[in-house]
Formats: C-alpha cells, structure tokens, sequence
C-alpha cells in the first residue's frame, strides 16, 4: 500500500509576478508501508516544498496526491502524520512538556493519555531532565530532539521530517538514526529530507533525487550506486588524442582524475578492452581498481550531468 | 477542544510576552489616581459669589455631576484602551505566520478557521481582561466614594471591546498580508489619530473647499470606514443615559464583517 501517493505535483510560486519560481515540476512519487524513504537534491530543489504540499501548508499549483489513504490537507490524514519543519521554532516561552502537551492537544489526543505520553516522548529523546527548562534556554540539538519527541507525540502512521539532522552533532545524528531504524521496526513510514548523503545512504531503504524540482532519479540505495561500473585504471605514458577519438566514437566514458583514468563500463569485457587499447598505444598499467560509488558520488554526478543540459 | 487550546496559548503568549502585565501595570497606575483623586476631590464643592450666596452641591446627591465625570473619564478610557490594545495584540498573527511555527501548527489536524479563529478570540480575550479590569475599578471607586452606581458605565466595557473588535479586523488583513507588526499599529493609529479624525470633522472640511469632489469623497470614506470616534460618543452617550447614535454601530459593524471576512479568505488561501 502507498502511504504518499503523489501525481503529477507541480508548484508555482507567485505565478503572475515576475518573480515566478516553478518549485515543483510534475513530481511523481510513491512511498510504501513501512520504509524509510529519503528525498535528495541540493538547496534549493524542491524538497521543502514537496512537503509543505502534502501538508498543505503551501497549495500545489497542479497535481493531485493522497496521504495514508486520505486526500491531503485532510484532518484524517494530518491527524496520523508526524511532521518535523526545518528550522522549526517552538514557543520560546514554554518548556519542554508544556510544547508536547499543546501540540498533543491540537492532534487530538484525549487528555487521559496526556501526561504519560508527554513522558514517554520526553524519555525516547533523552530530554526526560529538560522537561521543565524553558525552551529559550535549549541548544540546537535538544531543540531537533524535543522536535522529533513533538513529532512523534500522536504516535503516527507516518513521520515526515526535513533535514533531521541539521545542526546535531554527530553523536546525536547516530542517535536520531538508530531511532528512525527503530520507528520502521515498529512498522511506521518515516519520510525524509536531506542533503547529507552519506547519512541517508545509511538508514533509507529507498531514494528519489530531486533537482530543480524535477524528479531525475529514485530507487533503492543499492540500485542507484551500481547502475554502472567504475574502474580505476593507474596509467604510465600519455594518453594520445586517438584514443581519445576511439573512446568518444564508441561511447566509452573515460575521464583522468589524478593521474588515473576512471572508466564507467558495463562489463568486465569491456574492461579488458580499453586496457588493451591502452597496451597497444603503448602505456603501462599500473593498476586496475573496481571503483564502488557512493551515493554521494553518484548524486554529483547525475546532478552536474543534469545542470549540464 | 482545539479551538480552547489555541485561545489559552494565545493568551499564555500574551502573559509572556509582558504585553498584558504592561497593560494591567498601566491600568493600575490610573486606578491608584483615581483613588487619590476620591480622597482628595471633596463631595462637597461650594459655588457662586459672594452677593448672590454660597450655594453648596453634593455631588453625592447629584447623579447629573458624577455620571458628567464617568463619561469625561470614558473618553480618555476609550482612547487609552485602543492604543493599549492594538499595541499589545498587532504581534499575535504575524509571530504565529513565523517560518517554523505556522508550519508546525498547520501539520495538526486543525483547519485555518480554527487556527485564525483561536488567534482572533485569545487576542479579544486579551483585550476584554485589561479593559474590564480597569472600568470596574474605576466604577467601584466612583461608586464606593459617591455611592452612585451607574450601571451604565460598566456598559462602556462593552462598547470599547467592540470598537476593538471592529479595528481588529483590518489589523488582521494587513498581518496576514505584510507579516509586520509594526505597520499593523503604525497604519492603525494613523487611521485612528488622523484620518478618522479628519471624516468625524469633514463637514467643516467640505465647506471650506466648496468642492463636490470632496464631498462625495469624504462622505463616501465616511460612511464605509469603521468610526472609533462616534463610537467613543456612544460610550459617552451610554454612560450619560441619552439615546444612542446607531448609525456609527451598524456601519462600523459591516466594514468589520467584510474586513474579517477578507481575512479569513487572505488567509485561507496563503502559502507558507
Ligand atoms: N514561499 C515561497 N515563495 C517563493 N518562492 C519560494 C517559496 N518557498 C520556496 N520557494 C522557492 O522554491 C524553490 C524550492 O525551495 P525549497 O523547497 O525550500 O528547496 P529545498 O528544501 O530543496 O532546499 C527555491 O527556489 C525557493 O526559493
Ligand atoms: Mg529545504
């Protein structure tokens, strides 16, 4: 079952004036039951506004999209979601307990499970010794923690959060990690944004990458980090313009990145080619290397391939 | 539930904000002279000259006299209260459209209605705590030292909230359009300490320019812009028991009416 389900979003800001910014361009994804499902793009992509349209906080221009089975914008749907915003501000002027009790009280949860909720939040955070400090007086990182205890307060089917981990050190981004793991354990969909690859490359089951509001890449971690193979080939000698004529002729992509050439090739076959051209022209090999991508290297390089056109 | 949630955080924010402590320290300070006053002022004042005999008024037998004080002191109320009140609660919606917050509040199962409803009912309370604080003292203090206890003066408590509420109207509209406290009270008390005043003596205008352009003008802005003046001469009107102007009422009524509706629709529609 699709728990976001998204058709054809686009959004316009400000569409008559001149400062019009298409946000979102026809943005289809879906997110299933019980996966942690990372969205990806630089500043600027889109991510934040992806979600402010499930939530409603902003309308889509176009496009239509459901939520937990329930059109957006829908108290149905809102009331089993969980949202963390970014740069999320909290009343400065209450504490801890008292910002869980009032936003526990706008979900709707009855006031009998309150306190003991508000509790168990505080306790899953680590802030159970905070809860009486004002929030004025939290750093950064307890603020993202009594943010996620805030979002997960009406316990929700679904847990949306924009860029978890900005701001937290990295003792506390493994803690916020763990706790992701462990909402998926228990069945929930946690939905996240982020430019921190290599955190997302750790704990999302599945990916979609965002840039300038288009959707340009999604599926699993594994799928999109071993599309193609890389090699690293160590070289002695000049690489001459005819190979290099040969490589563009046969679309063999071939780049030097210091010193070494890195090939992206389908197959092993296809290896033993290029080395033996190299051989033949007379170069010396030095070494041969699998290159593994990251999903970081991957995401630089579909996106400059992308800004490129 | 959640409406009552909105209204007490609103309120708690008022609290915190120091904005209602600013305006009960303030109403406090025109109640402790208004207790001197009692105790100075004398009852008792003797009249006329000398040829003619000193003729002596109690005021405590005279209601005339004292509902004459209550309604001067409503005047001075009326305006107090309005400047207090559009200071202390133009910040209410533009903090609450802040990134990050408004955010946060329109994730929760809660419509915009509510939302804005909660906002415009915390801010009323607000405003209804402070006026009602201050007119009671006030009519205890007339009462306790004449004995007078008009129950019309406390009537004023009603007629200030609702020149208030209609005033709260257009604030809302330019909150939500400009994010910015500071030009909320800057175009309102324009509106209140120029402009109104300008329309209330418009007739004296209109015959001095001899113009029918402006006449049609200024009667126009008149009749469609709310009256916080002739709506301070209705609480003098009230507290004197003479029979009230309704005109001021219904008309500054409707603009209200459109102005929240306009509100409601600005903010309906907003993105965040
Ligand atoms: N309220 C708004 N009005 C106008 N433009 C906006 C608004 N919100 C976002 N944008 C623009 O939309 C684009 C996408 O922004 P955003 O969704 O915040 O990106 P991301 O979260 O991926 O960094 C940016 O160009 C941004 O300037
Ligand atoms: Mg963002």
């Amino acid at each position: 079952m699709s728990i976001i389900h998204a058709d054809r979003i686009t959004k316009v800001f400000n569409p008559r004036g001149k400062g019009a910014v298409t946000a979102l361009s026809e943005l289809s994804l879906d997110v299933r039951e019980g996966e942690i499902f990372g969205l990806l793009g630089p500043n600027g992509a889109g991510k934040t506004t992806f979600i402010k349209v499930l939530l409603e906080i902003v309308t889509a221009t176009s496009g239509t999209a459901e939520m937990l089975g329930a059109p957006i914008g829908s108290a149905a749907a809102k009331a089993r979601v969980g949202y963390l915003p970014e740069n999320h501000k909290y009343p400065d002027f209450l504490t801890g307990a008292q910002v869980l009790r009032y936003f526990s009280k706008l979900g709707g949860l009855p006031s009998d499970k309150r306190e003991a909720r508000v509790a168990d939040r505080l306790k899953l955070v680590g802030m159970e010794q905070w809860d009486k400090t004002k929030i004025r007086k939290y750093s950064k990182g307890m603020m993202q923690r009594i943010g996620l205890a805030q979002a997960l307060i009406n316990d929700p089917q679904l847990v949306i959060l924009d860029e978890p981990t900005d701001g937290v050190d990295p003792l506390g981004r493994k803690e916020i990690r763990d706790m992701l793991q462990r909402l998926r354990d228990q069945g929930k969909t946690v939905f996240l944004n982020s430019h921190l690859l290599s955190e997302v490359e750790l704990i999302c089951d599945r990916v979609a990458i965002l840039n300038k509001g288009r959707l340009i890449r999604m599926g699993t971690v594994k799928e999109l980090t071993t599309q193609e193979n890389t090699y690293r080939i160590g070289v002695r000698g000049e690489v001459t313009e005819e190979l290099r004529l040969n490589w563009e002729a046969t679309r063999v992509s071939v780049r030097e990145e210091n010193g070494e050439l890195v090939c992206a090739l389908p197959d092993v076959a296809a290896l033993n080619a290029v080395i033996d051209q190299l051989r033949a022209a007379g170069l010396l090999i030095t070494s041969v290397a699998e290159k593994r991508q990251s999903l970081e290297d991957m995401f630089i390089d579909v996106i400059s391939r992308e800004d490129a056109k | 539930m959640k409406l009552m949630a909105l209204i007490e955080f609103t309120f708690r924010e008022g609290l915190a904000r120091k904005t209602i402590i600013g305006f009960a320290v303030i109403s406090t300070f025109f109640l402790v002279i208004g207790i001197i006053a009692a105790l100075l002022i004398p009852t008792v004042i003797e009249t006329g000259n000398p040829q003619a005999g000193v003729t002596t008024i109690d005021i405590t037998n005279n209601t005339q006299v004292i509902w004459q004080v209550q309604a001067a002191l409503t005047g001075f109320i009326n305006f107090a209260a309005l400047v207090l009140s559009i200071f202390a609660t133009a910040s209410i919606l533009p903090n609450t459209m802040e990134k990050g917050s408004i955010d946060l509040l329109l994730s929760k199962p809660v419509s915009r209605m509510e939302i804005l409803l909660g906002k415009i009912l915390g801010s009323l309370l607000i405003v209804v705590v402070n006026v009602a604080y201050f007119i009671v003292g006030m009519w205890l203090i007339v009462g306790l030292r004449t004995g007078e206890w008009n129950p019309s003066f406390l009537g004023v408590t009603i007629s200030i909230t609702y020149t208030y509420i209609v005033l709260f109207a257009p604030m809302l509209v330019i909150g939500i359009a400009s994010h910015s406290s500071a030009l909320t009270i800057i175009v309102l008390y324009v509106f209140i300490f120029l402009i109104s005043p300008i329309l209330e003596s418009r007739e004296a205008i209109i015959q001095l320019a001899q113009s029918d352009i402006a006449k049609t003008v200024l009667d126009t802005l008149y009749y469609i812009l709310p009256k916080p003046d002739a709506l301070g001469s209705v609480s003098y009107d009230l507290v004197m028991h003479q029979s009230l102007d309704w005109m001021p009422v219904w008309s500054s009524g409707l603009f209200a009416v459109a102005m929240y509706g306009l509100a409601a629709w600005q903010f309906r529609r907003k993105d965040f």
